[in-house]
């Protein structure tokens, strides 16, 4: 019988013969081999023509955290695909246990634990599947990301599974009814550490519920949602038979699409139908049964334990996706060969005489506009309506037609045509996003009852025990066995929210509070709230994410513990740099310890510079930019970007040695020679090289008008969602440079951190000082740093001022090394009494140079005079010598 | 226990009774903070650590060494004396207009007017439009047409903050006084106005002056107030549009200067002390127009 299973694979199979020859190995030592990055490993063998796929078993290695993703050679040929060997994860649980509860009663998200097992995988999606002639054959892989321990490759012959009804048709056996439930968050393994089970209160039918307490019951939903991920479980049936598979999910996110997955029992998609499962769109909780319009499909189990696997595919959307990406590109590049001609401003009562200067951008618009009609129409054929993707491309194929036919007024249709780029550009990046929520999935149809159901009475019941919890649920119990609590606030804004509130207090609670014996009692606070707390001394113990110039000015007061008191503050500064803490800092006080710090760096279109025949590597001083680099971009109306910020001028000013202060913060250092130079230098890029003054960095980036930037580096995981059209195409760099009298190149950036700060009031500031240590330290702010990331995607990646936690980031192996050689050229802005001036004075002296034409070098010692007043006279508030 | 009621709780008790819940409200949220603002600014006190009794310094420095409060009093004065008067005006011209119209579009007409002020942050709109960036509607226009080749940066160029920001202020001016204006023109007596036409009045501005005016006089009094208190009291829309502070304090008002060192410098005590004079000036200026008021409709 189990070899009858197969046999319509075998019967497809049995005319491609594989012949393994011995493997050809570039990493040193036969199997199993250690592959790191750029290590290679190849197969050598004789196939007749056809499909195969690439069948490996590997172990993971731990890594970055980053996907271990490979490119695969075929006879030294790249393939397009990128192969992704998966890790694995499961709940950090005992084995078979549930999971654990606070003295709430709630349950406590499990951590998600990664295994580092021997595993096999087959790269059998339809875009891995390898077209092999007849003949010897060389098949090799090279990791890109991560590396792995590579037990095992081989090429096998593919085969499609076969139709439904040739599988139902190849099995006997009767329909058992029996039902058996399978819980959706008791998933054994997952692909993501981001696919942790979730607790849903919305619907009173969801298993198990409670009303009283949050019950982890789901999993998936907005996590789950990258081609590639997948969910296992096991199940085990009680008899041999046909079974019927039910589900009951939610589909919140994608509006008016399926979501897809593909559906694996025992590792193996029995016949077609499941290779791409769609998953309705809606507001509610659904129930589906794998089945067509015949009715439900069976699956043959035989008694005893099995898995279930479903893995998030694109589907039918697949292609689609594909082919408006490679569209958008060449729109993209069509539209800068369009703005070469009229700037990306242009008059719309010229004509450009587009037609005679550059008649192949009228034949593109043609040709691509017929493209995106094409486009339009197969995706209204694959979702069998018209929706938000198929209005942007048919508006933009019209827009296009438009402007071909009419081209005296291309300049005119300018501002739609790009809009209606960036629109395509955020479609196609939903496209890619198919989040499932799974509740719980039931085999067996007994009495053709498969879904329990509380009822319209129950429902009520339900929303009335939770609105009267809300009353009597004493939210302090959590902390009632802890002799000493200490009060924490979160400010809202900056990067924190209710979800790094959340993940915050898990860290707290499985990895602070025992150790310590202390408890936590963690509040999200308005940013505004702590001074107005502190006045009426109902502040807290210890306040996160403070940034800026508080925590000196606090200090200043005597409103914040003094860190240098602790005697252990040495060991725990040598987690950051210097520049890190120095903002905290004021007469050998230190007030704060850095949570975050960023820096700017250069941000370039690879693909742009390349056209221009720029080589961005040559680039290594602001000379070589403001001279090289900036004409040209300006002869095709683009732009450089470079804010008029204080950051920016202080880049220039500590690259040729000076300093914002002098005398340990007693005077302005503006008055020095250097800054009067920089100050010169940098008004002068404004009135006369004319680089804007304002800018939207993000939108210019993308379309290409605003090749060059610099800008924060936290600006790339903005830049990684919001721009997927450009993938591939930019990078970042370190910051130009400044040669100094010896010859040495000076590339020092500047950089911006947030603390967190004790509070002088606080009655327990020993637990407050190991609550602090505990939190910058490396592991939990690698932690930290790594579930945000999981949770909330790219665009969280969390910039820790922690080195060690910092160099454990997915960065990706080329920005971690340009990040690293910025971090060792960084310097902070000083806080002083009176600091707030500066940024003012440099400000208004700004603008009188640039907008009234003053000269640069008056007006910057007439604000220097003001600026060492303010500091005189704030300094005598304190009794600070002068 | 009986409590023995005197002559004055028996006639005046429950009136006192009814004013109570108000009263409190207003001396605890309106009158004591006055009176604390007016005893810190003798006061240095840094938010943080408890005031300590300095006397007059505050007001010596205020008035003395201070040279930016003088900027921020003449631009405060400046701005009072121009949206004051034009919102004012402005509101009874709109509110005269719309009141000749049929009810129900006379309804609509101000639910239309009255919009920017109800929603609260309808003049971020101007950030968009006066916006310095080449993309800034006003600029793009402006650049379009060739009047101009490179973007004006209209809220941060010292020599068009002041006429920016009086335009736009006046443009939210239509706020409260214009409701109880409209509602005030309703309430006049018509059967005056058909005396006034038997006894000679001969034109609509004859009408408006010696019957409309002085039939409405709480109405104005009333506007006044709320035009004077919200132009004296200019700062956050300023903000919001010039930033903070703005170029060389082009213009910085009393607000501004009171933020910025209540805020910014955590000096709440010389903050007290601006805030004083601020008031004082707020009161001065609304028994002047008090008086001026009264004087309508006379010869």
């Amino acid at each position: 019988m189990a070899k009858c299973i197969k046999w319509f694979s075998c019967l497809l199979a049995a005319a491609m013969v594989v012949v393994a020859l011995p493997p050809v190995i570039f990493a040193a030592g036969p199997l199993p081999l250690t592959l790191g990055v750029g290590d290679r490993y190849a197969v050598e063998v004789n196939t007749t023509a056809g499909q195969y796929y690439l069948y490996a078993e590997y172990m993971p290695l731990e890594g970055y955290g980053e996907d271990l993703t490979a490119t695969v050679y075929v006879n030294g040929e790249k393939l397009d695909a990128l192969y992704t060997f998966d890790r694995l994860y499961q709940n950090d649980l005992a084995d078979g246990a549930a999971f654990e509860t606070n003295p709430k009663g709630d349950h406590i998200t499990p951590i998600q634990k990664q295994l580092f097992q021997r595993t096999a995988i087959s790269f059998d999606n339809e875009a891995e599947l390898l077209l092999l002639a007849d003949g010897p054959q060389r098949i090799e892989i090279s990791m890109t990301e991560e590396g792995i321990e590579l037990y095992e490759l081989a090429v096998r012959p593919y085969a499609e599974p076969p139709a439904y009804a040739e599988y139902i048709a190849a099995h006997g056996g009767a329909p058992v009814g029996k039902k058996v439930v399978i819980e959706g968050e008791g998933a054994a393994l997952k692909s993501d550490g981001s696919l942790y089970p979730i607790s849903d209160k919305a619907s009173a039918d969801t298993s198990p519920s409670s009303a009283r307490h949050e019950l982890l019951n789901t999993i998936g939903g907005s996590t789950w949602r990258k081609s590639g991920q997948w969910l296992q479980w096991d199940f085990s049936v009680p008899e041999d038979g046909l079974y019927e598979f039910s589900f009951r999910f939610r589909q919140n996110a994608n509006v008016g699409m399926n979501s897809y997955r593909r559906v694996f029992i025992d590792d193996e998609t029995p016949f077609r139908e499941l290779l791409a499962v769609g998953f309705e769109n809606s507001n509610s909780w659904q129930k589906q049964t794998l089945g067509d319009g015949n009715g439900a499909y069976y699956v043959y189990l035989t008694a005893g334990d099995h898995t279930l696997k479903m893995e998030v595919v694109a589907g039918q959307y697949r292609p689609l996706v594909d082919s408006a990406r490679v569209l958008l590109n060449e729109l993209n590049a069509l539209y800068r060969d369009i703005i070469a001609i009229t700037g990306a401003e242009p008059d719309i009562y010229r004509d450009y005489s587009i037609k005679d200067v550059a008649p192949d951008i009228l034949d593109g618009l043609k040709t691509y506009s017929v493209a995106l009609a094409e486009l339009e129409k197969q995706l209204v054929a694959v979702t069998d309506a018209t929706n938000e993707g198929s209005s942007i491309l048919r508006q933009l194929a019209d827009r296009m037609e438009k402007m071909a036919d009419k081209h005296r007024e291309i300049a005119k249709n300018l501002g739609d045509f790009k809009s209606g780029l960036s629109s395509m550009g955020t479609w196609i990046n939903n496209m890619d996003n198919l989040p499932l929520e799974i509740d719980y999935v039931v085999l067996g149809n007994e009495d053709g009852e498969i879904f329990k159901k509380v009822g319209f009475f129950g429902r009520i019941g339900y929303a009335i025990e939770r609105f009267v919890d809300t009353f009597i649920r004493d939210y302090d119990a959590i902390h009632a066995q802890y002799d000493e609590v200490v009060t924490v606030w979160i400010g809202t804004g900056n990067i924190a929210g209710i979800d790094q509130m959340k993940i915050l207090n898990n860290l707290i609670s499985n990895q602070f509070q025992d150790t310590y014996g202390v408890g936590v009692n963690l509040k999200l606070t308005a940013a505004g709230a702590l001074l107005s707390a502190t006045l009426a001394g109902i502040g807290p113990d210890v306040a996160l994410q403070i940034a800026g110039s508080t925590p000196v000015d606090y200090g200043l007061r005597n409103a914040l513990v003094d860190l240098r008191e602790f005697p252990d503050i040495g060991e725990v500064l040598e987690r950051f740099h210097h520049s890190a803490y120095d903002p905290f800092t004021i007469e050998g006080k230190l007030y704060a310890l850095p949570e975050t710090q960023s820096y700017s760096m250069l941000f370039y279109r690879k693909d742009i510079l390349q056209s221009l025949g720029v080589d961005p590597s040559s680039l290594r001083t602001w000379k070589d930019i403001w001279q090289g680099v900036l004409p040209e971009l300006q002869r095709q109306y683009m732009d450089f970007g470079f804010a008029p910020s204080l950051d920016n001028y202080l880049t220039l000013l500590y690259q040729k040695g000076g300093d914002l202060y002098l005398d340990g913060g007693r005077r302005s250092g503006l008055a020095t020679e250097q800054a009067v130079e920089a100050f010169s230098e940098f008004t002068t890029l404004y009135d006369s090289y004319g680089l804007p003054i304002a800018f939207d960095f993000l939108n210019r980036f993308r379309t290409g008008e605003m090749p060059m930037a610099v800008a924060d580096f936290t600006v790339y995981n903005q830049l990684c969602v919001f721009a997927p059209e450009i993938k591939d195409l930019w990078a970042m760099t370190t910051l130009p440079g400044t040669y100094d009298g010896d010859g040495h190149l000076v590339t020092t950036g500047v950089a911006g951190s947030m603390g967190c700060v004790i509070m002088a009031d606080s009655q327990h500031k020993e637990a407050a000082w190991d609550f602090v240590k505990w939190w910058t330290d490396e592991q939990a702010q690698y932690e930290f740093g790594h579930r945000l990331e999981e949770m909330l995607g790219d665009a969280a990646r969390y910039p820790t001022a922690n080195l060690a936690a910092f160099s454990r980031i997915k960065w990706g192996a080329e920005n971690r090394s340009v990040l690293a050689r910025q971090r060792e050229n960084i310097d902070s802005i000083d806080q002083v009494a009176g600091g707030y001036i500066t940024a003012r004075f440099f400000e208004f002296s700004f603008r009188d140079v640039v907008y009234d034409g003053k000269d640069a070098r008056e007006t910057l010692s007439s604000a220097v005079r003001k600026i060492d007043h303010e500091i005189a006279l704030k300094r005598e508030e304190f009794d600070l010598d002068n | 226990m009986k409590i023995k009621k005197s002559g004055f709780w028996a006639k005046y008790g429950e009136d006192y009774l009814f004013v109570m819940p108000f009263f409190l409200l207003f001396f605890v949220f309106t009158v004591l903070p006055v009176l604390v603002s007016v005893l810190y600014s003798f006061t240095y006190f840094n938010v943080l650590e408890p005031p300590e009794f300095i006397g007059l310094k505050n007001y010596y420095e205020l008035f003395i060494e201070d040279d930016i409060f003088m900027v921020a009093l003449k631009n405060t004065l400046l701005l009072s004396l121009v949206i004051g008067p034009a919102g004012f005006v402005l509101s009874f011209v709109c509110a005269w207009l719309l009141n000749e119209f049929k009810h129900a579009l006379r309804t609509v007409l101000t639910v239309l007017f009255y919009a920017p002020a109800m929603s609260a942050n309808v003049f971020l709109v101007w950030q968009v439009i006066l916006s310095n960036d080449s993309y800034g509607i006003l600029n793009s226009f402006l650049m379009r047409l060739g009047f101009i080749t490179s973007p004006i940066d209209w809220l941060h160029n010292t020599d068009y903050m002041m006429p920016t920001i009086i335009l736009v202020s006046i443009w939210l001016s239509l706020g409260t006084s214009f409701l109880s204006f409209i509602a005030g023109l309703q309430n006049v007596d018509t059967s005056l106005i058909e005396a006034g036409a038997i006894d000679g009045i001969r034109s609509r501005w004859q009408e408006l002056y010696y019957i409309i005016l002085p039939g409405m006089r709480n109405q104005l009094m009333f506007g006044a107030v709320m035009s004077i208190t919200s132009s004296f009291g200019m700062g956050g829309i300023i903000t919001q549009l010039a930033g903070y502070p703005s170029t060389n304090y082009a213009v910085h008002t009393l607000v501004h200067h009171l933020e910025d060192y209540g805020g910014m410098r955590y000096e709440m005590g010389y903050a007290s002390a601006i805030a004083v004079v601020l008031f004082g000036l707020m009161i001065g200026a609304n028994s002047i127009v008090q008086k001026m008021i009264r004087k309508i409709g006379g010869d």
